[in-house]
């Protein structure tokens, strides 16, 4: 999260007008700068880290730059770090985190386009009371669900597994994006809509021929807030995905937690910043798109 | 075939009634404007005929075939909207075609379609643009061939030309007429511009507060106007009204008239066309400002010059007739010989009598 919190920050600060300098000026870019390191320390720190040797880091200090900088502490991370009795390092964790992600992104928000389309451009009824629980899905904390859902997936047998995850994940997400998906959609003109209609076209032809082309920005949106959200979570997978399915910030944990001997901390670091850096590249990659898509949601939602 | 009949159709949104009682009957091949002023219903009621829009009561029918439950794209019309609604991801062919995908027309015949409609609306080089790059006009024109390629026996429009500049509106408004000719199709057409509705329509609908106030054609509707709200609504400038008191006798029927010089009380109204035997007592005379003549001498009003506009092809004349303001189309060059007072003579063949408690025609 931490990237995605200056992006927005700094992109949306009022552009400066020539070059005007005011205190308060000042003051906002100190605010800025301030903040951005904050963020930024700890992250430089975690990556300085994982570039030294186990005695360089017992010799120095935390801030000392490496003298030989080497991604062998990555290596060891990615294939050989012990979680307890295995030791496959974190890639077994990646690979199924890969495996809940993708599922889970794409069906959560396909389905709450959706959702969203029907809610915002199809009056029917008891449309209002989907919108109100939505509403209140989208502001009840996760904790309060947790027990209830672990017992209805495990009458349906889903508990502990792959797709038990997966739907969990899809569940959660559902709300806020559903919301975020009317928003946009009801800013759409309803005579698109009848025209297509008029066209012959039904609900999924309506949907897919036209609503969706137009929800570039706003599906990128959607995905940014999926892809990091399921990816940083650690709660629903511990608690839903089984052992074989834990996703990679569990298996961090599990490396970080387990204590053989000496503490490892470049092996840690490094398992920390593999396990950071998927959400980073894709801030780096659509951070631009998700200010545009989040400011073009706000002026016509 | 391709006739169109509105039976009692009653619309409601909650307790607020659009529609009341609106009946009409279409000929096949007819051009039918709804007009009206903003919110009266227009766009309602040709929601209904699309099938957009439920209605509570009445039935519509297409062609004969009754379609008051019919969903939209199974009723055989087409449609042009007054924000265009053109598809913003598809290019104008996309747009065009898209009908006609979905229907699985076969490749060949839509190509041959778009192409066909491209040319007569002259788009043909604008196929492969985003309706973002378009002018207002070109869009209007991708939304027109968006129908036109349908080959639809009904085609409605709603106030397809109200977001064009006044040059291209006329330009547009020939085109619209003239696809009527070689389409041969039933058009309904919306639009709150009465000089679009004169020059287009075969039948004008004229609507107030959802009602129907007449249907008929337009010169039924200049000439004869079925109420003091359709003569009012119809011409501009508006119908000049003065109130007068009508006073049968054997002979004929007399209608004074304030402000009636000439040594006369009451002109003679006997030849109007009554609806029923004229009574005595109080009337609203209504007199288009074309049909009064300035004359030296015989019956005439005695009117003070107010001002004369002068408008080109015309002048406008204004006159203060005992206390009432009425208005008179001269040519450019009699407009410039008004003096400071004259005398406006009472066409009795072509004036409209309304009943002022009921606002009727009598
Ligand atoms: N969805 C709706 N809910 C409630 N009332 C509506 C709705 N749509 C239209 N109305 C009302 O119905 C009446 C008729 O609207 P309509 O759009 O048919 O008017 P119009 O004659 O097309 O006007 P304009 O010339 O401004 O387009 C108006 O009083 C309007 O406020
Ligand atoms: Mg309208």
């Amino acid at each position: 999260m931490t990237v995605a919190v200056d992006q927005v920050a700094v992109t949306s600060a009022p552009k400066p007008r020539g070059f005007q300098i005011t205190p308060g000026r000042i003051g906002l870019y100190a605010f800025l700068i301030i903040s951005a390191l904050f963020f930024l320390i700890p992250l430089l720190i975690v990556f300085n880290t994982s570039l030294k040797p186990m005695d360089e880091i017992r010799a120095g200090d935390i801030f000392d730059l490496p003298i030989d900088p080497s991604f062998a502490a990555w290596a060891e991370a990615w294939t050989s770090a012990c979680t307890g009795r295995n030791c496959e390092g974190i890639r077994v964790g990646f690979w199924n985190s890969v495996k809940i992600l993708v599922p889970s992104v794409i069906f959560s928000i396909l389905i709450a386009a959706i959702n969203g389309y029907a809610l915002a451009q199809w009056r029917f009824k008891g449309s209002e009371l989907i919108l109100g629980a939505l509403m209140l899905g989208a502001f009840i904390p996760y904790q309060v669900i947790l027990y209830p859902m672990v017992r209805i997936l495990s009458t349906v047998g889903l508990y502990g597994s792959l797709p038990g995850i997966i739907v969990v994940h899809i569940i959660f997400g559902l709300p806020v994006l559903t919301l975020i998906f009317r928003n946009f959609y009801s800013g759409i003109p309803i005579e698109l809509i009848k025209a297509a209609r008029i066209d012959g076209a039904g609900f999924f032809r309506i949907f897919f021929s036209i609503m969706l082309p137009m929800s570039t920005n706003i599906l990128i949106v959607a995905l940014i807030l999926q892809v990091t959200g399921i990816w940083n979570d650690y709660l629903l997978g511990l608690i839903f995905a089984g052992r074989e399915n834990l996703p990679m910030t569990v298996q961090l944990n599990n490396i970080v937690g387990s204590v053989t001997g000496e503490r490892t901390f470049n092996v840690d670091m490094a398992a920390t910043m593999l396990t950071a850096l998927p959400p980073l590249i894709v801030y780096f990659l659509s951070g631009r798109y998700f200010v545009r898509g989040i400011t073009a949601g706000a002026v016509k939602g | 075939m391709s006739t169109i009949r509105i039976q009692n159709v009653n619309k409601f949104y909650g307790a607020l009634q659009v529609l009341k009682n609106v009946d009409l009957a279409i000929g096949s091949g007819e051009f039918t404007v709804l007009l009206g002023p903003s919110g009266c219903g227009k766009s309602t009621l040709l929601s209904a005929i699309a099938g957009l829009e439920e209605i509570q009561e009445g039935g519509i029918e297409l062609g004969g075939r009754d379609v008051t439950h019919v969903e939209p794209a199974k009723r055989d019309i087409a449609m042009v909207f007054q924000s265009y609604a053109l598809y913003p991801t598809m290019t104008v062919a996309g747009n065009m075609s898209f009908g006609l995908r979905v229907n699985r027309t076969p490749k060949a015949e839509i190509d041959q379609r778009v192409n066909w409609a491209a040319r007569l609306l002259q788009i043909e080089n604008l196929l492969d643009r985003k309706p973002s790059q378009l002018s207002g006009g070109q869009r209007q024109r991708v939304a027109i061939g968006r129908a036109l390629v349908r080959k639809t026996p009904v085609y409605l429009f709603d106030e397809p030309l109200s977001n064009l500049d006044a040059k291209l509106r006329t330009e547009m408004r020939v085109e619209i007429k003239r696809l009527h000719q070689t389409l041969g199709a039933t058009m309904i057409y919306v639009t709150h511009d009465q000089i679009e509705a004169m020059t287009l329509a075969t039948h004008i609908a004229l609507m107030r507060a959802g009602v129907v106030e007449q249907f008929g054609h337009p010169e039924d509707l200049y000439q004869r106007p079925a109420s003091l709200f359709v003569a009012g609504f119809i011409g501009s400038p508006s119908m000049n009204f003065l109130p007068g008191t009508l006073a049968p006798n054997g002979a004929g029927v007399g209608l004074e008239l304030p402000g009636l010089g000439g040594g006369q009380q009451a002109v003679d109204v006997g030849s109007y066309a009554f609806a029923a035997p004229a009574k005595a007592g109080e009337i609203t005379v209504g007199l288009r400002p074309e049909d009064i003549e300035l004359v030296n001498d015989g019956p005439a009003l005695e009117g003070k010059t107010l001002f004369v506009e002068p408008m080109g092809a015309d002048s406008l004349a204004w006159f203060d007739v005992a206390g009432h303001r009425v208005s008179v189309r001269l040519k450019a060059d009699d407009g410039k010989r008004v003096g400071e007072t004259a005398r406006l003579a009472v066409p009795t063949e072509k004036l409209s009598l309304f009943d002022p408690n009921t606002e009727n025609r009598v």
